[in-house]
C-alpha cells in the first residue's frame, strides 16, 4: 500500500502543532481550570469599572497586554502574587479558600426554658464538652461550663 | 483552501481545510478556540437568549463556559489516543464520525459526518466537529461549532457550518476528488 503521507507532502505540521497543543492541554487540565475561572472572574470584574479595559488593567498592573490578553484566555499559570495584584485592582477576591477543619464552627444545641437553641463554638481541634447549664443574657455572653450530656452539632 | 494532514497512517486519515481567510487549519483553530476562555466568555454572552433553555439545563455562564471546556477535553482525549496508539491495528476512524444524516446507513462518496463527544458522563453534547468521508476510514474536517438549541435547524451556527461542509464538497467534487487516493491531484486553490 502507498505510503499515505507521501500523498500530501510536507502536511504534517498542523498534526503536529495540535498534538502537542492537545498532550499540554490533557496533562494540564486541572491547573488551565483555575486559570479559566480566575479569568472569568477577571472579565466580569472589568465590566463593572467603568472605563476598565485590557490595556488599562495591563497598566495599573505594569505588565505588557499581551500578558493580560493571555491571562484572559485562561491560559497562564499565574503566581499568587499576580492573583493578588489583580484582586487590588480590581477590588474583587478572584479566588477564594474551602472551608477546612481548622475553620470551621460546631453548632450546639440545647435546651433554654424548653425551647431548642443553637451556639456557634469555633472548632480548634479540640471538642469539649459543654454543660447544659447554661445561664445568659443573650447569646453573645453566654456562660459555659465543661459538663456532659450536651448534643454538638458540625455545622 | 488547502488540505492539512493531522495524522495520516495505513489505517486511516484525518485531514483538516485550511480556508485562505484563516491562519490555522479548521481543526486547530476549534479546539483553540473551545480552550479559549475569552472567546467563550464573549460566546455566551452573545447567545444567552438561546444557550440557558431547558435543554442544556444551564443558568450561569461558568457553567456553560465549564461545560464546553469539559467537552473540547474529552473529544480532544478522544483525538489524541487514537494519534497515540501506535499498536497493532486500530480501530476505524469511523467511530468518531457518524453521517450527518441519521437515516444514511449506507456509505457514500463524499459523505456529510459529524462528531461529538461519545462519553456517558458527558450529558447532551454541544460541540459538533464537521467532515467529508474519503473512502472509509479517511475524513477532511470542514468545520465546526457550539450547538446553542436542541433542534440543528434552529442553530445559526451548525447552519452555517453545513452550508461550508456542503460548500467543500462541491470543490472536491468539481475536482474530480472523491477518495483519498485522488488528493494527489488536488492542488492549494
Amino acid at each position: 500500500m502507498k505510503n499515505k503521507n507521501s500523498l500530501i507532502p510536507a502536511e504534517k505540521s498542523a498534526g503536529n502543532i495540535w498534538s502537542e497543543k492537545a498532550r499540554f492541554r490533557v496533562k494540564n487540565r486541572k491547573w488551565l481550570g483555575y486559570s479559566s475561572k480566575i479569568a472569568l472572574r477577571i472579565m466580569s470584574a472589568m465590566e463593572d469599572i467603568p472605563g476598565m479595559n485590557q490595556k488599562k488593567l495591563a497598566a495599573m498592573a505594569h505588565v505588557s497586554p499581551q500578558q493580560i490578553h493571555k491571562v484572559v484566555k485562561g491560559q497562564q499559570n499565574l503566581t499568587l502574587e499576580s492573583i493578588a495584584k489583580f484582586s487590588d485592582i480590581l477590588g474583587v477576591e478572584l479566588i477564594l479558600f474551602p472551608s477546612f477543619k481548622y475553620n470551621q464552627s460546631l453548632a450546639i444545641s440545647f435546651f433554654v426554658d424548653g425551647g431548642e437553641c443553637y451556639l456557634d463554638i469555633p472548632f480548634t481541634g479540640y471538642m469539649p464538652v459543654y454543660s447544659a447549664n447554661l445561664e445568659y443574657s443573650s447569646f453573645s455572653q453566654l456562660n459555659y461550663t465543661p459538663s456532659q450530656n450536651i448534643q454538638i452539632i458540625r455545622l | 483552501m488547502k488540505i492539512e494532514s493531522i495524522f495520516a497512517n495505513d489505517y486511516g486519515s484525518l485531514l483538516s481545510i485550511k480556508y485562505n481567510d484563516q491562519i490555522q487549519d479548521e481543526f486547530n483553530r476549534l479546539f483553540d478556540l473551545w480552550s479559549d476562555t475569552q472567546y467563550l466568555f464573549t460566546f455566551c454572552k452573545q447567545n444567552e437568549q438561546t444557550i440557558f433553555n431547558d435543554y442544556y439545563r444551564i443558568s450561569r455562564l461558568e457553567d456553560f463556559v465549564d461545560k464546553i471546556k469539559n467537552e473540547a477535553w474529552v473529544l480532544e482525549s478522544m483525538f489524541l489516543d487514537y494519534f497515540n496508539n501506535e499498536a497493532g491495528e486500530r480501530d476505524p476512524l469511523s467511530i468518531f464520525f457518524l453521517p450527518y444524516h441519521p437515516q444514511e446507513y449506507a456509505l457514500s462518496v463524499l459523505q456529510l459526518s459529524k462528531a461529538k463527544v461519545i462519553d456517558r458522563r458527558v450529558q447532551k453534547p454541544a460541540l459538533r466537529l464537521y467532515a467529508l468521508r474519503l473512502d472509509n476510514n479517511n475524513f477532511i474536517i470542514t468545520g465546526g461549532c457550539i450547538k446553542t438549541t436542541e433542534a440543528v435547524q434552529e442553530c445559526q451556527y451548525n447552519m452555517a457550518e453545513i452550508a461550508k461542509m456542503n460548500a467543500v464538497r462541491n470543490r472536491l467534487r468539481a475536482k474530480n476528488i472523491e477518495i483519498y487516493d485522488d488528493l494527489i491531484y488536488y492542488y492549494e486553490e
